[in-house]
């Protein structure tokens, strides 16, 4: 990658025994969206705090425009924005007053102060609520203008750590929106999420964390593939353990249908379209008398890459 | 420049919090209120006390001695039921009796009055020199007359008005005395050196005794201290709004209530670092320094700003005299603030997080009120307990407050206990930032 924005080389940091984040190393290119996704407890949170000089790295380091986060972290601050997990806002106090001092601390003052705390009331849709103090906002809105401070100062690059746990879907739908515009517009975002679905929206890139560990990076098309691009059927029967076998093995002979086996009780059917196979598949178990109780598709997607390279599903 | 957008956002979050202004303003004055009318009045004009029981001891013969015990009898106050003494005065030879009858209850206080007490005061000298005051119409130290007053330690009020009004007598009594023993001090001197009989001037002198003694009393009353002094014994004698009980409570409650309010606002450090503004703050190019100040910062803006409401609406609303030394009181204000925030950041420091914070500063507010004299005069705790009772703020800022509010002194007399709550202050504001230091460098 030329001229990344940011470069994370080998980051661990350690609290005591526990080895929180341990040698991740990736990079963003300017203008990108990088999504970090994982499980609570992953590392997640500890990486941003790390690169936006929260917490000093016990190994490794990283930089951001040309400065590292160890030794220049000042500079570092000056081109981040930082869009915190929980809502980081003063709530007796109005949007128009938060914007103002967060302004401040990012070291604007005068008119383009007034500007930008326009331009971010703007980009939060709350320009008519801005002398309405914080805590008169729905669960959303809050979001929306912890995100707005962020982008107070322009940054090159934002950190936005799970931006919109806990809110409705519209809310969610109008944050994921603003991260879209603000990629559009040039600025890059490391975006951490441990919904796969808003990953797979946002992302040129995603890379996979888990215990601390970054297991997997790319684009979606190429984590996918480490799964195959088979969809996977899974259905519920009403037969013993061997008879599912047995049946599976009957299955596996039907057109469409790549491989069937039984795990756990249930039998996995492999198909290039699950669509496509379905009829013959359930067709022929009702000519074998047997029940289906329940059944699931699930196409190649990041959950079925976390469940292939963990073991687990990503919200055990 | 942040650290004073922080203080400024601080302050102006506290200021817009209806529970805070309940707590820092509207609490104080009115338990103040409360109190002043639990002891049977609140008005501004009328004292709400009056007939305190005191037992006189003169064992001076001199006119003096009786001089001072008079004036005791003759304080009179405007109450509920009309102008009433203030004390009711009884006299008595032994001063071990006046001291049973304190011990016993039977009286509020006892006054002693020692036998030299007018020898010291006109003729007195310390032929060994030393600190005492110097008199320079003798030539020699003066030797100071001692008073000794004792009051009941289970009273609250009356201790505190019994021992001001003899210190304000004493104060102003001995300035006058001083004055005219040095105009006569000065005609003695002429007499003495002279040869011959006394010449025409020197009767002319004796003849200008009247006017010598005036003008001598005006040259002392130049001095801010002694003007001070001869104003108060005279408003004393006469007029009552000195005597109003709210001088007692008010202070007392505003220094009790500045702790709660600033103890809550140095918890603040630790519960925006659980709700996340404090590590936001961190993200941004602002020194962690800049910050920890700007917290503190607020939380002193903040304590000045309800000590000054404090002083205006009750000076306002209850006539509560604050004294006539601003300077003094401005110091003794900012050094009282800054020890209690100093005092509260270090508790904020190595509290684990804001619950626990609140849970000891409250314990501490609590004990340091009771040490420090905020319920019950400290000058009455136990021997054992008076070195403790100087440990705390309160005691310091109390005694402080009261010599300018109650015993109409100046900044000389309360310069000690400015100095040592700067010195507090110092001492717990470099504690919490080591302390801080090591919280926030992860």
């Amino acid at each position: 990658m030329t001229d990344p924005i940011l470069t994370a080389h080998n980051l661990e940091k350690h609290f005591g025994e526990n080895k929180a984040v341990q040698g991740v190393s990736f990079q963003i290119a300017r203008g990108e969206i990088y999504s970090l996704l994982g499980p609570n407890g992953a590392g997640k949170t500890t990486t941003i705090s790390m690169l936006t000089g929260l917490l000093a790295p016990t190994h490794g380091d990283a930089t951001i425009d040309g400065h590292s986060v160890v030794k220049n972290v000042n500079d570092v601050k000056q081109v981040i924005g930082v869009v915190p997990q929980e809502i980081a806002l003063y709530p007796t106090i109005s949007a128009r007053e938060n914007l103002t001092f967060w302004g401040r601390m990012y070291g604007l003052s005068g008119k383009r102060l007034a500007q930008r705390v326009d331009a971010a009331l703007e980009i939060a849709g709350l320009a008519d609520r801005a002398t309405d103090k914080v805590d008169t906002f729905s669960g959303g809105m809050k979001r929306r203008i912890n995100i707005a401070v962020g982008l107070l100062h322009e940054p090159k690059i934002i950190f936005m750590d799970e931006p919109t746990v806990g809110i409705d879907p519209q809310s969610r739908r109008r944050i994921l929106d603003t991260v879209k515009e603000l990629n559009a517009q040039g600025m890059a975002v490391l975006y951490t999420t441990h919904y796969m679905e808003e990953a797979e929206e946002l992302s040129h890139r995603i890379g996979i964390i888990d215990h601390g560990q970054l297991i997997a990076q790319g684009t979606l098309a190429e984590l996918t593939k480490t799964v195959g691009e088979n969809d996977t059927i899974q259905l519920t029967l009403d037969t013993g353990e061997q008879a599912v076998t047995d049946t599976a093995a009957s299955v596996q002979q039907l057109p469409g249908v790549a491989k069937a086996y039984g795990e756990n009780g249930h039998m996995i059917v492999q198909a290039a379209h699950a669509n496509a196979a379905l009829p013959g598949i359930l067709s022929h178990l009702a000519g074998a008398g047997v029940t289906v109780k329940a059944l699931q598709v699930q196409e190649p997607d990041l959950e079925a890459v976390f469940l292939h390279l963990t073991g687990r599903a990503l919200r055990d | 420049m942040k650290t004073l957008t922080i203080a400024l956002k601080d302050t102006l979050i506290k200021f817009r919090d209806r529970n805070a202004i309940l707590l820092m303003i509207a609490a104080p004055l009115l338990i103040s209120f409360v109190m002043g009318a639990a002891f049977g009045g609140q008005g501004a004009a009328a004292s709400p006390i009056s007939g305190i029981p005191l037992i006189i001891v003169n064992a001076d013969q001199g006119e003096l001695g009786q001089n001072f015990a008079e004036i005791f009898a003759e304080i009179e106050v405007d109450t509920a039921d009309g102008v009433q003494p203030l004390f009711t005065v009884t006299a008595l030879t032994s001063k071990a009796d006046a001291i049973e009858q304190v011990e016993l209850g039977e009286t509020r206080g006892a006054v002693y009055i020692p036998a030299d007490f007018s020898a010291q005061l006109i003729g007195g000298g310390d032929p060994n020199g030393g600190t005492t005051p110097f008199d320079t119409a003798q030539g020699k130290p003066r030797e100071t007359a001692l008073v000794e007053v004792f009051t009941d330690p289970s009273a609250t009020v009356s201790p505190a008005i019994i021992r001001s009004v003899a210190s304000r007598i004493a104060n102003g009594f001995s300035t006058v005395v001083i004055g005219n023993s040095v105009a006569v001090g000065q005609l003695t001197e002429a007499l003495e050196n002279a040869d011959a009989p006394p010449s025409p001037e020197v009767i002319a002198n004796l003849g200008n005794l009247d006017e010598i003694l005036n003008a001598e009393n005006a040259r002392f009353g130049e001095t801010e201290g002694a003007r001070e002094r001869i104003r108060v014994a005279t408003a004393l004698a006469g007029e009552s709004e000195d005597l109003n009980l709210l001088n007692y409570f008010v202070p007392s409650m505003a220094i009790f209530f500045l702790m709660f309010s600033v103890f809550d606002g140095t918890r603040s450090i630790l519960a925006e670092e659980q709700e996340g503004t404090l590590h936001r703050m961190m993200t941004t190019p602002t020194g962690r320094s800049e910050i920890l100040l700007g917290k503190i910062g607020g939380t002193f803006l903040t304590g000045i700003l309800q000590f000054v409401v404090l002083v205006v609406i009750s000076g306002l609303v209850f006539k509560v005299a604050w004294g006539s030394a601003p300077l003094a009181m401005a110091l003794l204000v900012l050094a009282t603030v800054a020890a209690a925030t100093s005092l509260g950041t270090f508790v904020a420091s190595f509290a684990r997080n804001a619950n626990q914070a609140n849970v000891i500063g409250t314990a501490v507010t609590l004990v340091s009120a009771i040490l420090g004299g905020n319920f019950i005069d400290f000058r009455a705790l136990p021997d054992w307990l008076v070195p403790v009772s100087k440990l705390t703020i309160n005691r310091w800022a109390m005694e402080g407050f009261f010599n300018l509010t109650l015993g109409g002194l100046g900044l000389p007399d309360v310069l000690p206990n400015i100095a040592v709550l700067f010195g507090l202050a110092a001492g717990f504001f470099v504690l919490a930032m080591l302390l801080f230091n090591r919280r926030f460098v992860k």
